[in-house]
């Protein structure tokens, strides 16, 4: 399901744009103003934000570097949603880099549209991206890189290609529990001999290296091991 | 839509609005709430606050049309610009355009 976060503090526009996007089957997540989105942008990961210019706590327009600028976020689109209809304020948010520009009052149906196409354009990018976004840590596929975001910079983990193979595995199976015997059979298959103590050894130095995020891998006594990315609560 | 409003004024009929069937449950509770904006709007005007009114009139303006109020949103659009250029009689004659339209818009 997709995440969208709305940072809107009219009550009459919340219940246009629920009605609106309501039927597609997002998850909308509220931030009254931009002190609370900016928490919220730093704990979680969004498919998409729509974001109203004149909020009680500042300018929408210049919350949009704030955006850029954090780590997992950087690449998410954002829709300005707004009733600043000027000529001038439409081409200074577009040229922030807003991915568009929606004027307020809005056709309900139009905003759908917008949003769908946006969507699928973010969801292409990450496919050819080959990027996987878990809480903090971003996978790159094609790279073979994983790279910390919770500082708002990537920080390169330096994984070894095994390392590398382990976390994608545990990653791509959120809250998985895998066995040892499972893990030993997805990574090095199934023709090398190798006793199950291999695989905590790679866990080992894996979550060493994960640093402040290396409790999204958790031992499960007596099971194996599961991926469980950071959440908020 | 001028028309409309200028037929209104003259012959003083109801005003039918053409909302969205999905939002026609809200509507009596959005023109209730309008009608207490018409009273803050009184009451910024009392204490020459043109940033509160400028602030009221643009939110008003953003959603208005899309409940089906579109006339609220060109009055909204009038008022929020005579408030930038700090007019009390522009907006005073605003504000009843306003309060003829919320008395006699029929849901």
């Amino acid at each position: 399901m997709h995440k969208i976060l709305c940072i809107e503090d009219c009550e009459e526009s919340k219940q246009l744009v629920t009605g609106a996007l309501g039927s597609m089957g997002v998850n909308l997540k509220w931030a009254r103003n931009l002190n609370q989105a900016a928490q919220f942008i730093e704990d979680e990961q969004f498919d998409l934000i729509l974001l109203d210019v004149m909020l009680p706590d500042g300018d929408g327009f210049k919350f949009l570097p704030v955006i850029s600028n954090a780590g997992h976020a950087k690449n998410t689109p954002v829709i300005f949603l707004t009733s600043k209809d000027s000529l001038s304020d439409k081409v200074l948010g577009l040229s922030l880099g807003a991915d568009d520009y929606i004027v307020k009052p809005f056709e309900p149906l139009e905003l759908k549209a917008r949003v769908e196409t946006r969507l699928k354009k973010y969801e292409t990018l990450k496919k050819q991206m080959q990027i996987l976004t878990k809480g903090e840590l971003e996978l790159n596929l094609a790279s073979q890189r994983a790279f910390d975001c919770s500082s708002g910079e990537k920080k390169d983990l330096a994984l070894t290609p095994l390392e590398f193979k382990i976390l994608v595995t545990l990653a791509s199976n959120e809250e998985f529990v895998f066995s040892r015997e499972q893990l030993l059979d997805r990574i090095w298959g199934n023709t090398t001999y190798l006793t199950d103590r291999c695989v905590d050894t790679h866990i080992y130095s894996l979550r060493k290296k994960l640093g402040n995020l290396s409790n999204c891998i958790q031992a499960i006594y007596g099971e194996g091991y599961r991926f469980s990315p950071k959440r908020n609560n | 839509m001028r028309m409309r409003l200028i037929r209104f004024f003259m012959t003083k009929q109801k005003i039918k609005i053409k909302a969205d069937p999905q939002l026609a449950s809200l509507l009596p509770k959005y023109l209730e709430n309008r009608k207490r904006d018409l009273l803050a709007f009184k009451n910024f005007i009392q204490q020459d606050d043109f940033e509160a009114i400028r602030k009221l009139s643009h939110s008003i303006k953003g959603h208005a049309a899309s409940y089906g109020f579109k006339e609220l949103t060109e009055i909204c659009a009038k008022i929020e610009r005579a408030a930038e250029q700090k007019n009390t009689t522009v907006i005073m004659q605003l504000l009843t355009e306003y309060e003829n339209y919320i008395n006699n818009v029929e849901l």
